[in-house]
């Protein structure tokens, strides 16, 4: 059994908390819709499926359990026991017993945990059954263990029926004998192996010797194992299946045809005459096989003529009742068996890391070329490596993104276990919840996964507990008696939105003022000047719990905080819209992936450091008027605030390149802000994060460190670390105002062309860049510059003062070209200088008069007064459709 | 018979098990590392691994000598990371006839913490490192 557990544990682990999972999402069902046969055939199915694996590993406790609820819902099918929410809950309890063996097995813990009072209780509502006639019944309701009725043929009663209605479904039947080598090693696993294999294809729906006998080795090694497989494939694929694996001598496959229709009361007799036919074709062809082994596609050969309709219904109409375990564990509807493959985690981020190993000797072999172009234009052996280098650049492009995908997992991993949360919330806290869940197929990072799922039990908890009424309120309030609760993911460009939404009460600002002013974070004065997004806002803070009572669900004080801290280490927002009497609803939004970050790229002293864009509110130029010194402390002030100005150089163990003329970041996390003293602007674009090495230890205010395309490494700045140690809190009064900013963002990047400064939306720019080698293009229009490669796809570059009617640009030192996205397709704009970006509110953004600047008013979405300073803020689709770039 | 590398620092020799070793590299631009070990040098992008490297002079306490063209970085393995470690030449690849332990008088060998024996190479005497004691991971720090 050791060596079972060594080799095997893990694959049990993965089937187990599968099937798991479906018996989770199908008691509730079961709960909520009453006396459903696919359900219950369902669960029937993992709970036969478990026991057979469990029984397999030699987990006996864990066997009988499985076993006690299998014999539940055999009964629940045939209607001979009804539902009852003490059944229910007792079936919880099974399932609370079998997770918590699986997290003992995790943490290699191989000994089983008694499973106490679980077999009487459920022994209990087995026997609560209404009696019709006890004799029979006794051994139905515990079959296999006592070798089961239909002795003669080996087949048990359930298994007869099960095949007698996958024929009424017109699924094919096949008998699957298999031998196994004499002498192979544990006899018990291979038949388990064949088990799986053949799951794969089908349903296995009977098993001759029975699962309770599969520990006796010496019967399965002595004669053929016996398979009864419900399948749409063809039955070679069948038998070339079991056969790839190791230790099997041979395999027939058999379909079987003519098949009574049995009664359901007098389906044992049938179905065991149809057994007593069968039992002699089935001698006969092991017979056959022991004089030719080689003969899996023999008598299978004749199969498919046999029944071609059968297979055509098949894989049109009935295959979502098909295939078993995997496929019901996820949602229901999907009709096509995806294939997959199940992968060490280590092993992919070996091979994400060897990738990276490749981008970046790609981007060393471009500059080589590059060079060599340079010095030899004509030399034939260039261009060809030319060829081979842009070929090399497209693959290694598409294996990263093929590489970033194998990451991304459907958040339904994480959403599947929150239907059991909010039921046991709900029945704990006498709520009535309608809960539903959207878009679980949206796929995100795996790492992201699992760090989301606190905060999102946090929240759900949260609506549980304290939104959602008591279902008595609810209708004096006019409510339906049942909340809704709604959790969604999806997509919005490069991030995913989680949204909880609930229908109850919504969250009181003044009960959030008087809880705020009680516990001292805000006097009573400046409460009374927040408003109620403000107030609300604040439920962010702290020690802020709103419950009147803390109950054991929530209210322990250590709420939103600590789900906002968590949300932003994942470089997340967090946002909250909430209406009095009408509900609440909480949005998250999280990057795609944790391991690619999109950074702002800023030179201090000889380090160049990444950071996150997030974190990010404005950049601006400093001068010595905005710098004042307070105890010895640089401050700046911003549009009448002041913030610290912070200089990490020194903790950076460098020098600031030149004294007086640098920009500074105003980087911020939770309510905290700082202004960052750095050199440079360098660029702004997406980062691969790596991990210092553990031997550095402790680095101050660097989270990480990524390799940028010249093959120089950067460090990430630890945002939170820098704002905890610098940062002051700004008054409450803006706590809500930046929290509601940071989400509807308003920050434009401004740039110079010629005197003039221009803006535009952050959203719309992915990168800025300097500017590339340029590919010449024949092209009509003089704005067009020319193409370059931006990782692996060549993008146009155009210049942006010649589309507004300027003069042509000249490139220099400061020139940027600044990729953005415009009718679907992304493009490179060349420009001045990139200047800033700030927060440019649209309130303060004013129309535009008739013409400005020599542009036509209908490229300019208005003008920013900042001081005596004028700001275009242009609009780019009108221009670059006009230019004939792009369709607006 | 154990392989040993011969490396040059300050003019005196000093050895390394070639099993601790994964490669010998040029030296490369290295990115200072403001961490608080003081030997660490910085760190270097190793094909797209990051990967510390320490001054193996500056872990002795000596003055670090000017970098020559025969200066080389030893990537060594420790635990689950790779280390690098700055050397002034890779002198050969050697065997020793006779390891004696390191001498415990010896007050004037800084380095002496930092040896495991001191192998007889011919009428030659090298001091071997202990890999662990060099990089601190023996808890002295």
């Amino acid at each position: 059994m050791d060596h079972f557990a060594s080799t095997y544990l893990s694959v049990f682990l993965d089937e187990l908390e599968e099937q798991l999972l479906t018996l989770d999402h199908s008691i509730l069902e079961l709960e909520s819709g009453g006396n459903q046969q696919d359900t219950i055939q369902k669960i029937f199915r993992a709970a036969h499926t478990l026991k057979g694996s469990s029984a397999a590993m030699g987990f006996h406790q864990m066997k009988e359990v499985t076993h006690r609820v299998e014999s539940v819902f055999d009964l629940l099918r045939q209607d001979r026991l009804s539902l009852s929410s003490t059944l229910i809950n007792t079936l919880f309890d099974c399932i609370d017993y079998l997770k918590s063996q699986r997290e003992a097995l995790r943490q290699g813990r191989t000994e089983e945990q008694p499973h106490g009072t679980l077999l009487i209780a459920l022994n209990d509502c087995l026997s609560g059954r209404p009696a019709v006639s006890a004799g029979k019944e006794e051994t139905d309701g515990l079959p296999e263990l006592n070798g089961c009725e239909g002795t003669e043929s080996g087949w048990a009663q359930t298994e007869l029926e099960e095949m007698a209605r996958k024929r009424e479904e017109g699924v094919p039947l096949y008998l699957v004998s298999v031998t196994l080598t004499a002498g192979a090693d544990m006899p018990t696993v291979r038949a388990m192996l064949v088990h799986r294999t053949l799951s794969e294809t089908g349903e296995v729906i009977a098993l001759k010797p029975s699962l309770a006998d599969w520990e006796n080795e010496e019967l399965l090694l002595s004669g053929p194992i016996s398979y009864v497989i419900a399948s749409g494939h063809p039955p070679e694929t069948i038998g070339s299946n079991v056969l790839q694996l190791s230790q099997i001598n041979d395999v027939n496959v058999q379909l079987i045809e003519s098949f009574p229709q049995p009664g359901r009361e007098r389906g044992r007799t049938k179905a065991e005459a149809f057994l007593d036919e069968h039992a002699a074709p089935v001698a006969a062809s092991v017979a056959a096989l022991d004089a030719a082994p080689v003969s899996a596609s023999g008598p299978a050969a004749s199969a498919p003529t046999a029944a071609p309709d059968a297979v055509a219904s098949v894989s049109s109409a009935s295959l979502p009742s098909a295939p078993a375990g995997k496929l019901e564990a996820s949602a229901e509807g999907k009709a096509s068996i995806q294939q997959t493959v199940r992968v060490d985690v280590k092993r992919l981020e070996h091979l994400l890391n060897l990738v990276g190993e490749l981008i970046i000797d790609n981007t060393r072999l471009q500059e080589v070329r590059r060079k060599l172009g340079e010095r030899d234009k004509q030399d034939q052996d260039v261009a060809t490596l030319g060829e081979v280098t842009d070929h090399l650049n497209r693959v290694i492009a598409e294996l990263q993104e093929g590489m970033m995908k194998t990451r991304m997992l459907p958040i339904e991993q994480l959403f599947n276990r929150f239907p059991r949360l909010v039921r046991d919330l709900s029945q704990q806290a006498g709520k009535e919840i309608q809960f539903t869940i959207e878009g679980k197929e949206t796929e995100l990072d795996r790492t992201l996964i699992e760090e989301i799922g606190d905060p999102l039990i946090h929240i759900l908890r949260n609506a549980a507990d304290h939104g959602i009424e008591s279902p008595d309120e609810r209708e004096k309030l006019g409510k339906p008696r049942k909340g809704l609760l709604l959790l969604q993911a999806s997509h919005q460009e490069n991030a995913i939105v989680i949204r909880v939404k609930d229908d109850g009460r919504g969250i009181d600002p003044e009960k959030v003022k008087r809880k705020a002013v009680h516990k001292g974070f805000i006097t009573e004065l400046e409460a009374a000047r927040l408003s109620d997004k403000e107030l609300i806002a604040l439920i962010f803070h702290s020690g802020m719990s709103t419950a009147e009572q803390v109950t054991e669900l929530s209210g322990r004080g250590v709420g939103m905080d600590i789900v906002r801290t968590q949300i932003e280490k994942l470089n997340g927002l967090i946002d909250i819209d909430t209406t009095l009497g009408q509900g609440t609803e909480i949005t998250i939004k999280l990057p795609l992936t944790l391991a690619i970050t999109r950074s702002l790229l800023v030179e201090l002293g000889k380090h160049t450091v990444a950071i996150p864009l997030v974190h990010v509110l404005e950049t601006f130029q400093l001068s010595s008027a905005n710098i004042q010194s307070v105890h010895g402390k640089e401050i700046c002030t911003v549009r009448g605030d002041i913030f610290p100005l912070v200089r990490l150089h020194g903790k950076l163990r460098t020098e600031p390149a030149r004294a007086g003329k640098g920009y500074a970041v105003m980087i911020g996390a939770a309510e905290r802000r700082v202004c960052l003293y750095v050199d440079r602007l360098v660029a702004n674009q997406e980062i691969v994060m790596k991990p210092l090495s553990a031997y550095l230890g402790q680095v101050p205010y660097v989270s990480g460190s990524s390799i940028l395309g010249n093959g120089s490494i950067a460090y990430i700045l630890d945002v939170n670390a820098v704002v905890r140690d610098a940062g002051t809190v700004i008054d409450p009064g803006r706590v809500g105002r930046h929290a509601v900013k940071s989400v509807h963002t308003e920050k434009r990047v401004t740039f110079m062309l010629g005197d003039q400064r221009y803006a535009l939306d952050i959203g719309q720019v992915k990168e800025i860049i300097r500017v590339p080698a340029l590919l010449q293009v024949a092209s009509t229009s003089p704005e067009m510059l020319g193409m370059f490669n931006l990782r692996g796809s060549l993008l146009p570059v155009v210049d942006l003062a010649q589309c507004l009617g300027l003069s042509p640009l000249p490139i220099g030192e400061e020139s940027r070209v600044i990729v953005m996205r415009e009718g679907g397709s992304d493009i490179g704009v060349l420009v001045d200088s990139v200047t800033e970006v700030f927060n440019m509110p649209d309130s303060e953004v004013e129309t535009t008069p008739a013409a400005i600047a020599n542009v036509a008013s209908e490229f300019i979405r208005g003008i920013h007064k900042r001081g005596d300073e004028l700001t275009v803020l242009l609009r780019t689709d009108k221009l670059l459709a006009a230019s004939g770039f792009c369709i607006a | 018979m154990k392989n040993y590398i011969v490396l040059g620092l300050n003019g005196e020799k000093y050895a390394l098990s070639i099993s601790e070793i994964q490669e010998i590299i040029k030296v490369q631009p290295i990115t200072e590392v403001p961490c608080d070990k003081p030997f660490v040098k910085g760190v270097i992008n190793l094909r797209g691994r990051i990967v510390p490297v320490i001054g193996l002079s500056a872990r002795f306490g000596a003055e670090e000598a000017e970098q020559g063209s025969s200066a080389r970085i030893v990537i060594v393995s420790s635990e689950a990371d790779d280390i690098g470690i700055g050397v002034d030449s890779v002198d050969q690849v050697a065997s020793f006839d006779e390891i004696l332990p390191p001498a415990t008088d010896s007050s004037a060998v800084a380095s002496r913490d930092y040896l495991s024996g001191i192998g007889k190479l011919g009428d030659r005497l090298v001091s071997i490192l202990d890999l662990k004691a060099v990089l601190g991971l023996r808890g002295e720090l």
